[in-house]
Formats: C-alpha cells, sequence, structure tokens
C-alpha cells in the first residue's frame, strides 16, 4: 500500500522536475523512484493486507506482478534516455504519466471491489490516451490518441454498464461476495447478472485486446510514439491480464457454462486472427501488434485453466514477453531512424552486415517470441500448454500448437530481412546504453529459459 | 415499486404542461409585427456586426476547460461545508489532502504558463 501512495505521489514530482530545465536528471530520478518503490512493494511480501473497506487486497500476487511492471517500466525509462534526447518541451511529462498509468496499473492488480477495478483501469487508460498523441505534429499519432480515447471510452461505457447490471441483480460491488452470489444459481443465471458479467468481460478485453475487440491495437501500436507502443505492449498487457486473473480468480471461477464459451471462443479467434494478419503485414509495429494480439491468446489459454498456478504461469509469460518486446522496439527505433522515418520491415535489412550482433541478438528474441528454445518464450509456451493438458483441454492446446507454428513464419521473415543485404545500406548508430539494454535482455531471454521460475502466488 | 414513480411523473406533465401552454398562448395572443430590426440576432441590444463562426484563439478554449476542472472540484466543497461538524477532524484532514491535490495542479498549470496569454 505504501508503495500505491508513494508512486502516486511521485508521478506529482517528476512533473514538477520538469521545471528545473534539466532533461538529465529526469530518466534517473523516475527510476531512482520507481526502485523506491519496488523495495516498497517487496516490503509487504508475505503479509496480505486489506485496505479501505477491503477494496483493496495487496498479496503476493499483486507484488509479484507489480514488481515485474517496476521492471519492466526501468527497462522503458532507460530507453527513455535516447529516445527523449532530441525532444525539447514537455519531457517530464511523458515520464509522470508513465508513472500515473503505473499507478493505475497497481490498483488493477490489487483490486477486490469492481469500483476499485474501473479506477484502477481509467486511471491507466487516461495517460496512455495522451501518451499516444505524443507526437503531435504527426497526423499518425493524433489519429492513434483519437481512435484510442474513443474506442477506450466506448468500452469503459459497456464496462461501467456491466458493472451496474451486475450490482442491480447481486447488490454487492466486491468479487468474493460476487462469487458466492453467482455460486447459488448452479449455473443458472438470471440474464440480467449474464449480460452484466458479459459486458464486465467485454470491457476487459477490450483493454487486453482480445480478437473480437482488438481492432483499435494494430492502428495504435502503429500511430503512437515507439517508446509508448512499447510501454503499452508490455506494461499495459501485463496489468491488463493481472486485472482479468484476478476478475477471474476472485469473482467468476468456476465459470458459468456460457460464459467459459464465449472465452473460448474468443481465445481460439485471437489465436487464428492474430496469426493471418499478422502473416500480411509490411509494418513492423502492425506485426508486433498481432503478434500480440497472438500472445493474447496463449495467456488466455493458460487462465482459463483454471488451474491454481495459472497465475505464475501468467507472470512468467507476460514478464518473459515484455523483456522480448522491449529491445525489439529498441533495434526498430535505431533502424528506422537510419531508414529516415520508414517502418516497413525492408529496413531491417542490411542489418547483419553492419552490426551482426545486434542481429544474433535480434535471432534470439525473435525466436524466444515465436517459442523455440532454448528461449525463455518456449518455456513460457511450454508451461501454458502443459497446464492446459493437464486440465483436459486437448483440442484447443493443439489447435494452439499449431497456432504458434505459423507463427516463426512472420517472426522468421523479419529475420530473413535483417540477414539479406541492402541496396543502400545507411549507417545504423546505437548509443552504449541502448547496445546494453538489447545485450542485458538478449541474455535474460535465455537465462530465464534455462533456470524457469515459479513464485507461490 | 412503479406507483412509488407517479409523482414524477405528475411533475414532467406540468413541466412539459406550462411549456406548451406558454407557447400556445403567446402563439395565439400576441399581435404579430414582423421588422428588419425584430427579424435581427438579438445581441444585447447592441446591433449585430460581422459573421460569428470566425476563428478566434485556442486559448479561450484551454481556460474554458480549466474552469470546468476548477468549478466542477469546487463543487466537492460544498456537501464537505454543510456536514463540516459531522466529519470532523478526519474529514478536514481528507478536505486538506483533496485541496493540496488540487492546488498542484493549478500550481503546475501556472508554471506551465497556460495563463499566459500572449506568449507564443
Amino acid at each position: 500500500m505504501s508503495a500505491l501512495i508513494f508512486i502516486a505521489i511521485f508521478g506529482i514530482i517528476v512533473l514538477y522536475l520538469g521545471f528545473a530545465n534539466n532533461k538529465a536528471i529526469l530518466a534517473p530520478a523516475a527510476i531512482g523512484g520507481l526502485l523506491i518503490t519496488m523495495a516498497l512493494s517487496i516490503k509487504d511480501w508475505g503479509v496480505g493486507s486489506k485496505y479501505f473497506h477491503d477494496m483493496i487486497v495487496v498479496d503476493n500476487f499483486s507484488i509479484a506482478f507489480n514488481v515485474s511492471m517496476l521492471i519492466i517500466t526501468i527497462l522503458i525509462f532507460l530507453f527513455g534516455v535516447n529516445y527523449y534526447k532530441r525532444m525539447e518541451h514537455h519531457v517530464a511529462e511523458q515520464y509522470a504519466l508513465m508513472i500515473f498509468a503505473l499507478t493505475g496499473a497497481f490498483l488493477m492488480t490489487s483490486y477486490s471491489n469492481l469500483i476499485m477495478l474501473f479506477l484502477g483501469i481509467e486511471i491507466l487508460s487516461i495517460p496512455l490516451y495522451i501518451l499516444a498523441g505524443g507526437k503531435k505534429s504527426s497526423y499518425r499519432s493524433n489519429e492513434a490518441s483519437f481512435k484510442y480515447f474513443l474506442l477506450g471510452s466506448f468500452s469503459t461505457a459497456f464496462f461501467l454498464f456491466g458493472i451496474a447490471l451486475v450490482y442491480g441483480a447481486s447488490s454487492t460491488f466486491y468479487l468474493p461476495e460476487i462469487n458466492t452470489y453467482i455460486a447459488q444459481f448452479n449455473g443458472h443465471l438470471p440474464p440480467m447478472l449474464m449480460v452484466g458479467l458479459l459486458f464486465i468481460l467485454i470491457g476487459v478485453s477490450f483493454k487486453v485486446a482480445v480478437a473480437p475487440f482488438h481492432f483499435w491495437s494494430p492502428d495504435v501500436y502503429e500511430g503512437a510514439p515507439t517508446l509508448v507502443t512499447a510501454f503499452m505492449a508490455t506494461v499495459v498487457k501485463t496489468a491488463g491480464f493481472a486485472a482479468f486473473y484476478r476478475l477471474l480468480g476472485m469473482g467468476l471461477l468456476p465459470l458459468p457454462a456460457a460464459l467459459e464459451k464465449t472465452l473460448w471462443v474468443m481465445t481460439g479467434l485471437s489465436l487464428l486472427v492474430g496469426n493471418l494478419a499478422a502473416l500480411k503485414q509490411s509494418n513492423f509495429k502492425r506485426l508486433l501488434a498481432y503478434s500480440a494480439i497472438v500472445h493474447t491468446g496463449f495467456m488466455l489459454l493458460a487462465m482459463l485453466s483454471q488451474h491454481d498456478s495459472a497465475g505464475s504461469v501468467l507472470l512468467y509469460y507476460t514478464f518473459v514477453y515484455s523483456l522480448a518486446t522491449i529491445p525489439l522496439f529498441i533495434i526498430f527505433i535505431h533502424m528506422k531512424r537510419s531508414a529516415k522515418g520508414l517502418e516497413d520491415l525492408v529496413i531491417f535489412r542490411g542489418l547483419y552486415k553492419q552490426k551482426p550482433w545486434v542481429a544474433v541478438f535480434m535471432t534470439i528474441l525473435l525466436m524466444s517470441l515465436a517459442g523455440l528454445p532454448p528461449t525463455s518464450g518456449f518455456m513460457a509456451k511450454y508451461q501454458v500448454f502443459t497446464l492446459a493438458i493437464s486440465q483436459g483441454y486437448i483440442a484447443i492446446t493443439i489447435f494452439a500448437i499449431v497456432m504458434a507454428i505459423i507463427g516463426v513464419y512472420y517472426y522468421f521473415y523479419v529475420l530473413r530481412e535483417a540477414f539479406t543485404d541492402s541496396d543502400e545500406p545507411n549507417p545504423i548508430l546505437i548509443p552504449f546504453l541502448n547496445a546494453a539494454l538489447i545485450v542485458v535482455c538478449g541474455i535474460a531471454v535465455v537465462l530465464l529459459g534455462l533456470f524457469t521460475f515459479t513464485i507461490p502466488i | 415499486m412503479p406507483q412509488d414513480y407517479i409523482p414524477v411523473l405528475i411533475q414532467i406533465l406540468i413541466a412539459l404542461g406550462f411549456v406548451v401552454t406558454t407557447m400556445l398562448a403567446t402563439h395565439f395572443l400576441g399581435p404579430k409585427r414582423f421588422s428588419r430590426a425584430k427579424l435581427e440576432n438579438f445581441e444585447c441590444g447592441i446591433e449585430g456586426m460581422g459573421n460569428a463562426r470566425s476563428p478566434f484563439s485556442v486559448k479561450y478554449f484551454l481556460i474554458a476547460i480549466l474552469f470546468v476542472l476548477f468549478d466542477v472540484e469546487v463543487i466537492f466543497m460544498y456537501p464537505w461545508a454543510v456536514n463540516f461538524k459531522e466529519l470532523g477532524k478526519a474529514g478536514f484532514l481528507d478536505m486538506f489532502l483533496f485541496m493540496i491535490l488540487v492546488l498542484a495542479g493549478f500550481i503546475y498549470i501556472i508554471l506551465k504558463g497556460a495563463f499566459k496569454w500572449d506568449r507564443r
């Protein structure tokens, strides 16, 4: 809890640091604050306390996810040191908004009341709407911000309506009480409750971009500044899945049959639609957006297995996925700069010729996303599949494995470009800090695959 | 119970009835004289000039948004002021915290120069 309070105040402090007119202190100060937050979070490990009439429950699950998101945000801030070097104005605001978004993410991992979930989602989303429009003079960025805002507020309306209907049926906002209320019907839910739960699921699915509600994500990923895209693909996705898992684990499990069928269809659709669309992409950011939709499908598979260790598998999966995604965005931004703003896959041509070590790390990272051994992406998918098979979901697991194999094609398509010679090679400059980030993340991706961790949450 | 809403229904009927009655009454009772001056838009008694749809500074919009923001925040003070004695010390501290946060935002926009009208 002290971590939540500290990070909320710290966001305001960073906002005011912008008046010091010294861009160099921003990133170190922001990272220092996040480290303090991490220490405060870890201090509560194993205590398990409740606040505000049990509306916030800080348990090991939320602390594990918070620390994972803090590590990822620190990596993104390190990326920001070079990324914001050219930016003249409002740099402190970028960091402050990301910290505010992180505050919302903290609420999303530690709620036990639907109102707190709503607040968390809003506190996470509103800074993101602004961040997506970070490049004021770019039409693409404005389009991304506007699309995200319109569709996001639409989904929020669905979500709120769902909360209202569930409250109307069960007269409570607390997830454990909703759980006991649902249990008394033995699977035959009254229509009002059913529609309410469906609307709540739609709202949360939108935030994590599950297939029928994924249409915003490629456009927003493409238009938003690359650093913000990296933030959305990693931290926001982790927070969304933590919230989703909590919603199912504390409130809805065992799922009513109709809802479970809906979620299984959404899982299958995410895997299928994400893969088929990714095959056709020529823009790297759109490709990663569709690949994120496919990964959403795998994570849903783990969550719907309804097993006690699903939380730990989910944490491992999101963490490893984030670790592989951030350096890919770093490599992409340097290739984009050397290609004078182009975002197509062709810009990776000539990478192996000029910077062979970057191409090698890129191979490792893309292998991790595709799920090939010995990387941690393989271990994450392996855990998801064993979990699903152990619960008897054979057919959907086979489907998911086939989809994972199809995914290899478009990841390796990017690799093929990287190992092709370019006709007109442009110099690729990678500053020391970003190079270090690529190396560290690449090594971490391999090491986490060799030494997998499970945290009792 | 549905019958509990009958007062609301009566209220709606009275409101609608008043509007319809007065509009019909003025329509049928009043004399009808049309002149150029009478058909013009009413602008505080001053003669209208120019087109109203000319572009104006986007800074008006910023000021308007900030006004709405702080206006809404002041509304939170009314219920607190009414229940000041019942809420006691805890309520005072809560409101103090709230005001600090509002002030932090206010100082931020002043330092950011949102009210400097002629700065480019």
